[in-house]
């Protein structure tokens, strides 16, 4: 299979540097300043499927290590992709994917869920989704970016455990990672971004209580439609239109809830 | 028996004439299960088969040569073991002769991970809201725009939330490299399929202009974009390739 995906060098290569060269000096190999040694030798140990756990934990290590990198090209105002190319986005995401497949098998692991939750995704991805069905070891990394995190972060972990809620309200009670006690905290934490002063908290904290709200928010998101002041202009077709993006997701929202209220009373 | 054959850097069973590279062939008992573990792989007239570089019973890895006169159309390979020999085709295709061949030169040394055939490329815009010159940020005057690209951006444009500006689209592979050298074997670009959209440093407008493209992706998926965290707040990288978008991204 293997052979099948690569192209014929690459696949030689790969294969020569996992045969050829010590797992100890691919290891090593993770620990350098060079972004290139360091994508070369990750990706010769990802393609391995009988890597060791000493591998395992050095690819952890690793995703933790570029977790920073990411995050101070983005302190920079360049970005990951910006700085590095997207070819070096998509290694991170494809370390990430390898990552979460080691916290499947051992998820007791205590290097495991900081170099996930720290690592880049878009908060409504697949990435996001598995995480909302592993509140017990998202919830508090979580909590505590939507509290203390710069507007952008806070928003989108309001987004991430707004899935939480509604993965933990729609489980069985044997399937419920959190007890209705962090439960609370988590939806508190969610309608906190309602009221937010950043339009970004607003706009996600909206998006974030259409998946887990319930009666009690209709009024809430009924004024919101009503009176967000956040607008933008040049929008549509045409370039005339003013949008209202956080009254627009309001009105969603309060749409979604009131459809699953009449789905669940039926 | 031989199912299929294809040059190892793109997949592809259209050869070029006056090219070289790697074919894999693939198919069944192709060393007769170990009796001939070194098969002998003959072409016809038109294209060379050089030296064996991997062989089992489902793949059999050669190296080519297509002669510069090779006549357009299919050509026949032969695979010989003890127990046999079998048959498979490959096409050859004759040159663009046109600026198009000095972009497909660019993605074989480059080692793009496509290789495109003068079919690939077009001079017109597959959307009727972006200009090909805004489309094709290349260096020639033709480009690759594929796949749901122009429905996509249509679907976003309707739906805009404020002004939608492309800052970056088709590139070919020289100047994917000029860009950032790491990304020029794999970029959504040089495929035709991504395009980044200005999002002039704002969490809300980068945030604002992903939930409206999220509606405009593939059948049953949406588009493939990149993390703000990784990517800024100043773009949104959106592509719409066919398979393979990465887990942490959105599709």
């Amino acid at each position: 299979m293997r052979i099948l995906l690569c192209t014929l060098l690459a696949c030689i290569s790969t294969l020569g540097s996992v045969q050829g060269q010590t797992i100890g000096a691919l290891i090593a190999q993770l620990r350098s300043s060079n972004v290139k040694e360091r994508v070369t030798a990750a990706e010769a140990l990802m393609a391995d499927p009988n890597r060791s756990a000493e591998a395992n934990t050095a690819l952890i290590a690793l995703l933790a290590k570029e977790d920073d990198v990411v995050r101070e090209a983005y302190r920079e105002g360049v970005g990951a992709s910006g700085k590095y190319g997207e070819g070096y986005s998509e290694y991170v995401a494809r370390l990430g994917e390898v990552v979460m497949a080691i916290a499947d098998k051992e998820p007791q692991r205590a290097d495991v869920w900081p170099a996930l939750l720290n690592s880049p995704y878009d908060p409504e991805s697949a990435f996001a989704k598995w995480l909302a069905s592993r509140g017990d070891k998202a919830t508090p990394f979580l909590l505590a970016s939507a509290a203390n995190g710069d507007a952008g972060t806070r928003a989108d972990a309001i987004l991430v455990l707004a899935q939480i809620a509604a993965y933990e309200r729609k489980s069985t009670a044997a399937s419920r990672r959190l007890t209705p006690e962090a439960l609370q905290v988590v939806e508190k934490a969610i309608r906190a971004g309602l009221t937010a002063p950043e339009t970004i908290v607003r706009l996600q904290a909206v998006k974030a209580v259409a998946l887990m709200g319930n009666r009690d928010d209709l009024e809430t998101l009924d004024r919101i439609a009503a009176s967000d002041p956040y607008f933008s202009s040049g929008a549509g077709p045409r370039g005339d239109e003013t949008r209202f993006a956080i009254r627009d997701a309001a009105r969603e929202a309060g749409k979604s809830i009131r459809l699953r209220i009449n789905t669940q009373a039926q | 028996m031989i199912t299929g054959i294809a040059d190892t850097l793109n997949w592809s069973n259209t050869l070029y004439q006056g090219a070289s590279g790697y074919l894999a062939i693939f198919g069944t008992t192709l060393i007769a299960w170990g009796e001939t573990p070194t098969p002998t792989v003959t072409g016809d007239g038109d294209i060379t088969i050089g030296s064996i570089i991997y062989a089992s019973d489902s793949q059999v890895n050669v190296s080519y040569t297509v002669s510069a006169q090779a006549a357009a159309g299919s050509h026949t390979l032969l695979l010989q073991t003890a127990r046999g020999t079998a048959r498979g085709q490959v096409q050859v295709a004759a040159p663009c002769g046109d600026q198009r061949d000095a972009m497909i030169a660019e993605y074989v040394t480059y080692s793009v991970d496509l290789l495109p055939t003068c079919s690939s490329f077009t001079q017109s815009s597959p959307t009727a809201n972006f200009t090909f010159a805004v489309l094709n940020s290349g260096t020639y005057a033709w480009a690759i725009l594929t796949g749901y690209l122009g429905s996509g951006l249509d679907g976003i444009f309707a739906h805009e939330p404020y002004a939608m500006v492309i800052t970056s689209g088709y590139r070919n592979p020289v100047k994917a490299n000029s860009v950032n050298p790491s990304s020029v074997k794999t970029s959504r670009h040089e495929h035709g399929d991504g395009v980044d959209i200005a999002t002039y440093s704002n969490d809300t407008q980068w945030t604002t202009m992903h939930d409206a493209a999220k509606q405009w992706g593939t059948p049953g998926g949406t588009p493939c974009m990149e993390p703000r965290s990784v990517s800024t707040n100043n773009h949104l990288h959106v592509d719409w390739r066919p398979i393979n978008c990465p887990a942490s991204w959105l599709l």
